[in-house]
């Protein structure tokens, strides 16, 4: 008969806990109790029992396999050669990527906040300066920048008319 | 108090006092008394009898390193049995990370020269059948998730009580019986079609 109610999960760890002698007689009772009722629950328990024999064997062979060797006078060998542990843990791994890209951030954004500043004195720089007067024609044109800071006045030429025209002819 | 010259009767409290004191022969104690025990956790977890004795020793040097932070509040050796594990743990990513793609080259290739291992044949003697229900059963366990397969291994081949593994693993004991639980659920579920295959 199958019967599975909320009980079947606390009775599963209660089955698990058994193979461990980690249950009290009172969870042994109300495990069986639940068992004879539950065909879900009773398969469970079958199958857990059958692979905890096959676990027992497959740990004696690990056990039995397992390196019997000293490493004592290695490692106080490496102690005294002030050595350190090769593996660097996960972790430490995982705290030292995260420190070179705090660093690589830091850095873009002290570069982008130079970059912005420099460009903004240089924009307020441009913005204290005025064109006053500008003259344009067929040969060039001619414009006048008043800097209000420094009270300073910039005539800046440009020529439309190339200097060595291609009849040779030197403009004066 | 009964006066003890012999170093190797000290406590491993005892010892750890000495250490924390500048006394190397102390600390050489400790390896001596848990290098069989790191090293079987280490084999179950790696397989490989040249890791566990490498990993093995940066066990112990990192305990060595870090021994002003055990407080003395925990067991010693439910101490040194979470720098084995996570360290067992590390290493275990940090080669399958390294060897993703040549394990499975290697492995197609051994498939394909040997044949897979059989999953619903038996095979001629009860030796080889058992042999081949222990590596299906290592390849499952290897495959459990981490935490779970911490429990598992500190419970099967150290025999650690719920408690013990509690507090090797920093979590309640409930947690420990839960992981534990999964474990082998998994174990049952994976190994269901290997084991009926061979009745």
């Amino acid at each position: 008969m199958k019967r599975i109610n909320e009980n079947c999960e606390q009775i599963h760890l209660l089955i698990s806990a058994q193979l461990d002698n980690e249950i009290s007689s009172g969870e042994q009772k109300r495990m069986e109790d639940h068992i004879a009722h539950c065909a879900e629950c009773a398969d469970l328990y079958a199958d857990l029992h059958k692979n905890h024999a096959v676990t027992q064997g497959y740990i004696d062979m690990l056990r039995s396999e397992a390196p019997q060797v000293s490493i004592a006078d290695a490692v106080m060998h490496r102690i005294e050669a002030g050595d350190k542990p090769k593996l660097v843990p996960f972790k430490k791994r995982r705290r030292a990527w995260w420190i070179s890209s705090a660093v690589a951030a830091s850095i873009i954004l002290f570069l982008g906040i130079y970059l912005f500043f420099y460009h903004y004195s240089a924009y307020n720089d441009a913005k204290n300066t005025c064109v006053v007067e500008s003259v344009e024609s067929k040969r060039g044109s001619v414009m006048v920048f008043k800097d209000q800071k420094t009270d300073t006045t910039i005539i800046w030429m440009f020529s439309s008319i190339s200097l060595y025209p291609t009849d040779g002819e030197l403009m004066s | 108090m009964k006066h003890r010259t012999d170093i190797t009767d000290y406590t491993d409290h005892e010892l750890v006092d000495a250490v924390k004191n500048g006394d190397a022969a102390a600390f050489n104690v400790i390896v001596q008394r848990y290098e069989s025990k790191v090293i079987g956790v280490l084999f179950g977890m790696m397989h490989n009898p040249e890791d566990a004795r490498d990993v093995a020793q940066d066990v112990f040097l990192k305990a060595y390193r870090s021994i002003d932070k055990f407080r003395g509040d925990s067991k010693l050796y439910t101490w040194l049995y979470r720098i084995t594990v996570n360290m067992a743990i590390d290493f275990i990513r940090k080669k399958q990370k390294r060897h993703k793609v040549e394990y499975h080259d290697e492995m197609k290739v051994k498939e394909e020269e040997q044949g897979a291992v059989p999953v619903d044949k038996p095979g001629p003697s009860d030796t080889l059948q058992s042999r081949e229900l222990y590596e299906r059963l290592r390849q499952i366990v290897d495959t459990l998730p981490e935490e779970q397969k911490k429990a598992f291994m500190l419970r099967e081949m150290e025999d650690l009580s719920y408690q013990e593994i509690a507090e090797v693993m920093q979590c309640s004991a409930g947690t420990v019986m839960s992981r534990l639980f999964y474990a082998r659920k998994k174990i049952r579920d994976q190994l269901k079609p290997y084991m009926e295959g061979n009745e």
